[in-house]
């Protein structure tokens, strides 16, 4: 278990450094299917962790390194969870990639970066060591520096400054707020800070890193800056990796393992209540296809913050199933996006129209994957938001859970408004039909994946109630202390 | 096969052909329409089988998620109506393919909601239940779309006020699981328990009542009666989500919740509110699917008025109504959709004297309209005999009053219209296709026969409503005081009508004064450019907040956000400059170095 969940970080991680040497020796139409497979490989190599994670097995490893610091990992069902879907979603974006990146300028490097990027969320969901996952979390952020200002105008390499500034602030607080941790406790291993109170100082340097990473206000105008990436960029960073990051690190801190005072908590909560109104708002009111969509993420990690930070069973369960659920239907979006960008030129929504005559599979794609947003049932978004909002009741927090119900029907507002003005009325533009076969088809398996997971939800299901269960076993096992 | 497997059969057998159609059957919608045909039969046939049985499954999915259904007797008599109304919207949908803009996505929402329609019923869990309703409700937004680009806007409304209204029946939910402890649809939670359970009951009543079509969430009604097929209303909005909506209603009154008088307070001022706010406008309105629309709220307010009067006759009428209803009102929407392919619209100028001409089409529309007006012996008789029993020996005298208002309204409104279509001057245009033809016909016959075919399942229906002992139906055949009430209603209905008629050029021109008198007027004209519409009120203060919240909180953050981030990316310009300077070269470098790093990490020890 432990080498295996070992060769998932390394086979990205270190496969990355032979894409760029396959650039030089000419293979530039090799790249791509290169990273394919290296991602694809990481994704293949958590099938057999499933197993092990269901039966509810842990394991965990430690590599000693230098005085104090370690490379110590930590598999349970919630990293195996993190992984498997976070590859899973990272795979089909690659795939899509070889139809959307082959006509630009450097691919080796897009490639290179992607996979590298991949490798460091793998690496990170793995770590036990307060250490290795900031090594990991600023690898992510390099590489999304890089990403976003792909393209190289002035403009995009701004947005990816800013990006970049944000997010490698944010870290820095953290970093910062650890060095407290450590101070106060000895130790960066977060088995061993299980159940140790961490202080407000901390707190608030620590979640200012999570925060900016998972772009809630007020650090989140970085996302939706970010559109100016390419679309398979702008998914990566939404549904697979990189503001999952912050939702995954708090899970892993805070749910399981340090604990945070009740006043805290009610901050947080109310914080991302906010987040999840404030950016519903600015999405209801975007007509950049990519930045609605970028606040649509924002508002949503706002919720899964909601189910994360409530500290209840099905806010947990809720939060967990709704970071797969978000992961399909965010990127399947993103990559409906990068179609329809590809076919009209433009990210403009009232510009657009009609489109559904032109692409019908694109545009029953999007459907499915904005009603799962929307959370309309049977689709998997339905399911997860049920949970977390029935997570703020248990936890008696029924003033945000209304609130969060409101905010729902704000995030089925602007969902339907994107739908009916790309792809309903009359057309007010040129378009071309549907994208490369390649494309398409990953945009339905993505839209598939979204009712599929919706119809079968009691696979993620099972995963999540036995991660579920381990974070109760730790918090039992610490009272019992 | 097992009793148990079969109850599978009706909700995934209408799923698999609906998934099967929309891809293949694009070009030939009409062999499209006789597999979904088939599909129904298929799901009525193990429905009738399995009944005998009364078999129940209950498989464990996901938390709170039990799949759980079963089939009572009870069940099995609403599912046969229920069947009768998709068999016939099916045979009319097979007609009337040619009339239908998207008609393979017509085929498949219909057959969507046919499967959650079973769903709802077939199940006793809660959350489930909700599921399938949301199924619905997709189903319905496509199936408004079948109507082409100009239903676009109505499916929007309607999906959005069906989801909010949602929403907020799930909030409700929580919160009586919260109360009950995890009961189910019999829990029996007191209203006057604690706040809690009474919001957890608003709530719910509010998402149920929406379904229905009650106001104020009934404004996408109207405007879904103008573009979508008319076979399309007349199984979903007219017929089968009325079923459902009162169904649970029916549930959160008689067996979830125990009401205190506030809880029938509330039941009573929304069911009067959508009792008025309906059927006054239908007196002006001059297009008649419109009026059909108007008119099918209208009847939603006495079902939730029964429903409110704790009373076995209360609750038997409201039920009872609810399937004539959906009887009566899908034979008027098939045979409007006949008449208006040959008029070549549904204003009651074109629609003059249309009856004539189209005897089979009128005739049915005329067997609706018996039921609608409540004569004796239809369906709708005996519901409406029973509501108001009920609301008589409850004691509620001012709904009761009211609700009598109402019914003597809708016969003003019904007498317009019949008067309308059979009006001297129409001829010549010949009947509609058979199977357009056939399916009005025989579900104006089940309307009108509704009296009796109720009064034959009398035992079932006083258990159900909770009655002591049976004899509920058969109390209404009897003269009482509220029998002189009916004989008024008909009377002052039908010469309130002839009041308004007498002078006017054209039946259809009736009431017209009304729209033009000093206070009425107004607020007509108001109502009609939807000032009152709570969606549209609800869609500018929604706008007008997020549009505070987006320019003043979030905007305003990103400008204070991009000072400080100026300010840093100048203080490190150099450094940032020269590090992110697009050079492929460049970002292998610094990945090359990391990589050392890391090396180092990992084996620097060992040297």
């Amino acid at each position: 278990m432990e080498s295996q969940a070992l060769m998932v970080i390394l086979v990205p991680l270190l496969g990355s450094l032979l894409i760029p040497l396959a650039g030089w020796a000419g293979l530039r139409k090799a790249t791509g299917p290169m990273a394919v497979l290296l991602i694809g490989c990481s994704h293949l190599l958590t099938w057999p962790l499933l197993g092990p994670a269901l039966a509810g097995r842990t394991g965990e490893s430690s590599i000693p390194l230098y005085r104090w610091i370690e490379f110590s990992t930590n598999i349970d069902a919630l990293a195996v969870f993190m992984a498997f879907t976070a590859s899973l979603i990272a795979t089909l974006i690659a795939v899509y990639s070889l139809g959307y990146i082959e006509h630009t300028e450097h691919e080796p490097e897009y490639y290179f970066i992607v996979t590298l990027f991949v490798g460091a969320m793998m690496g990170l969901v793995f770590s036990r060591n307060l250490i290795f996952l900031y090594m990991f979390w600023e690898i992510s952020a390099l590489a999304c520096w890089r990403l976003i200002g792909y393209f190289r105008d002035p403009e995009y390499v701004w947005k990816a400054d800013k990006a970049f500034l944000i997010t490698f602030g944010g870290a820095v607080f953290m970093l910062l707020g650890f060095a407290l941790i450590f101070t106060q406790y000895g130790t960066f291993d977060i088995s061993e800070l299980r159940g140790k109170e961490i202080g407000t100082a901390a707190l608030v340097l620590v979640m200012a890193g999570i925060f900016s990473k998972s772009a809630t206000v007020p650090l989140h105008t970085w996302l939706p800056d970010a559109g100016v990436a390419p679309s398979t960029i702008t998914s990566l960073l939404h549904a697979a990796i990189l503001v999952k990051i912050g939702l995954y690190a708090f899970a892993r801190l805070f749910c399981n393992g340090m604990v945070i005072a009740p006043e805290a908590q009610t901050w947080l909560l109310v914080l991302a209540l906010l987040s999840a109104f404030v950016s519903a708002s600015a999405a209801l009111h975007e007509t950049n296809i990519k930045r609605l969509l970028a606040y649509s993420t924002v508002s949503q990690i706002g919720y899964t913050f909601l189910g994360l930070m409530v500290f209840t069973h099905f806010g947990y369960i809720g939060a967990l199933l709704y970071i797969m659920a978000h992961g399909f239907a965010k990127g399947g979006l993103f990559l409906c996006a990068g179609i329809i960008e590809h076919g009209t030129h433009t990210k403009d929504m009232t510009k657009m129209g009609g489109l559904f005559r032109k692409m019908p599979v694109t545009g029953v794609s999007y459907l499915i994957c904005a009603l799962s947003i929307a959370g309309i049932p049977p689709m998997a978004g339905f399911f997860s938001k049920y949970f977390v909002i029935n997570g703020l009741v248990e936890g008696g927090r029924i003033a945000i859970a209304t609130l969060a119900i409101l905010t729902a029907v704000v995030t089925l507002l602007y969902m339907l408004k994107s739908f009916r003005m790309v792809f309903l009325g009359e057309s007010r533009g040129e378009a071309h039909g549907e994208g490369s076969p390649v494309m398409v088809g990953v945009v339905a398996v993505l839209a598939v994946l979204t009712l599929a997971s919706g119809f079968l939800l009691q696979l993620p299901y099972d995963l999540v109630k036995v991660a579920d269960g381990q974070r109760l076993v730790n918090i039992v096992s610490l009272l019992w202390r | 096969m097992s009793a148990q497997s079969l109850l599978w059969i009706p909700i995934l057998v209408p799923l698999a052909v609906a998934v099967f159609v929309l891809p293949f059957f694009r070009k030939s919608p009409r062999a499209g329409a006789m597999l979904g045909l088939g599909a129904v039969v298929a799901a009525g046939l193990a429905f009738w089988t399995a009944a005998p049985w009364a078999p129940g499954v209950d498989i464990p999915w996901v938390e709170g998620f039990t799949l759980a259904f079963s089939l009572t007797g009870w069940k099995t008599f609403l599912l046969g109506f229920v069947f009768l109304f998709q068999l016939l919207a099916m045979v009319y949908t097979l007609g009337a393919t040619r009339r239908i803009a998207r008609p393979y996505l017509h085929l498949f929402a219909l057959l969507v909601a046919f499967a959650s329609t079973y769903t709802v019923i077939l199940t006793d869990s809660l959350l489930v239940l909700v599921v399938g309703w949301e199924l619905f409700l997709v189903a319905l937004y496509l199936l408004i779309h079948s109507g082409g680009v100009q239903a676009e806007a109505a499916a929007h409304k309607a999906l959005v006020i069906g989801g909010t209204s949602d929403f907020l029946m799930l909030l409700g939910l929580m919160l009586f699981s919260q109360v009950s402890q995890g009961g189910g649809m019999t829990a029996g939670v007191g209203t006057a328990s604690g706040p809690m359970a009474f919001w957890a009951f608003v709530l719910i009543f509010m998402g149920a009542g929406a379904k229905a079509g009650m106001f104020p969430f009934h404004t996408w009604i109207p405007d879904a009666a103008r573009v979508m097929p008319a076979s399309g209303f007349a199984a979903l909005p007219a017929s089968l989500e009325k079923v459902l909506g009162i169904y649970f209603l029916f549930i959160v009154t008689q067996q979830m919740f125990v009401l205190d008088a506030a809880a029938k307070t509330v039941l009573f001022l929304f069911g009067i509110a959508t009792v008025f706010v309906t059927i006054v406008p239908a007196l002006v309105e001059k297009d008649l699917r419109k009026i059909l629309a108007l008119t099918a709220i209208s009847p939603v307010g006495f079902m939730v008025c029964g429903l409110g009067v704790s009373e076995a006759a209360g609750a038997a009428g409201a039920v009872l109504y609810m399937l004539t209803h959906a009887a009566y009102k899908s034979t008027m929407f098939f045979a409007t959709g006949n008449f208006e392919e040959k008029a070549g619209g549904s204003g009651l100028e074109r629609l003059l004297g249309i009856a004539r001409s189209m005897p089979w089409s009128g005739a049915a529309f005329f067997l609706a309209f018996l039921a609608a007006i409540s004569l004796p012996p239809t369906g709708g008789f005996l519901a409406k005999e029973l509501i108001l029993e009920g609301a008589l020996h409850g004691g509620h005298i001012v709904v009761l009053a009211l609700l009598v208002v109402g019914a003597v309204l809708n016969v003003a409104v019904f007498a317009k219209v019949i008067a309308v279509l059979w009006a001297p001057g129409g001829g010549g245009r010949g009947e509609a296709p058979g199977a357009c033809v056939l399916a009005p016909l025989a579900m104006g016959i089940v309307a009108v026969l509704g009296g009796f075919l109720f009064s034959r399942a009398d035992g079932l229906i006083s258990r159900v409503a909770g009655a002591h002992e049976a004899g509920l139906t058969g109390n209404v055949w009897h003269f009482s005081i509220l029998t002189v009430v009916s004989l008024g209603i008909y009377a002052a209905g039908f010469m309130i009508y002839a009041a308004a008629r007498s002078g006017r050029p054209s039946a259809a021109e009736a009431f017209a004064p009304l729209a033009s008198s000093p206070v009425l007027g107004p607020v007509l004209g108001m109502a009609e450019a939807k000032k009152f519409d709570g969606y549209e009120i609800g869609i500018r203060v929604v706008d007008a907040v997020t549009r505070v919240v987006f320019l003043y909180c979030e905007r305003m953050v990103d400008v204070i956000g991009n000072g400080v981030i100026s300010i840093g990316r100048f203080l490190l310009r150099p450094l940032l400059g020269g590090a992110h300077n697009g050079l492929y070269g460049n970002y292998l470098c610094w990945a090359l170095a990391g990589f050392l790093v890391v090396l180092f990490l990992l084996f620097g020890s060992a040297v």
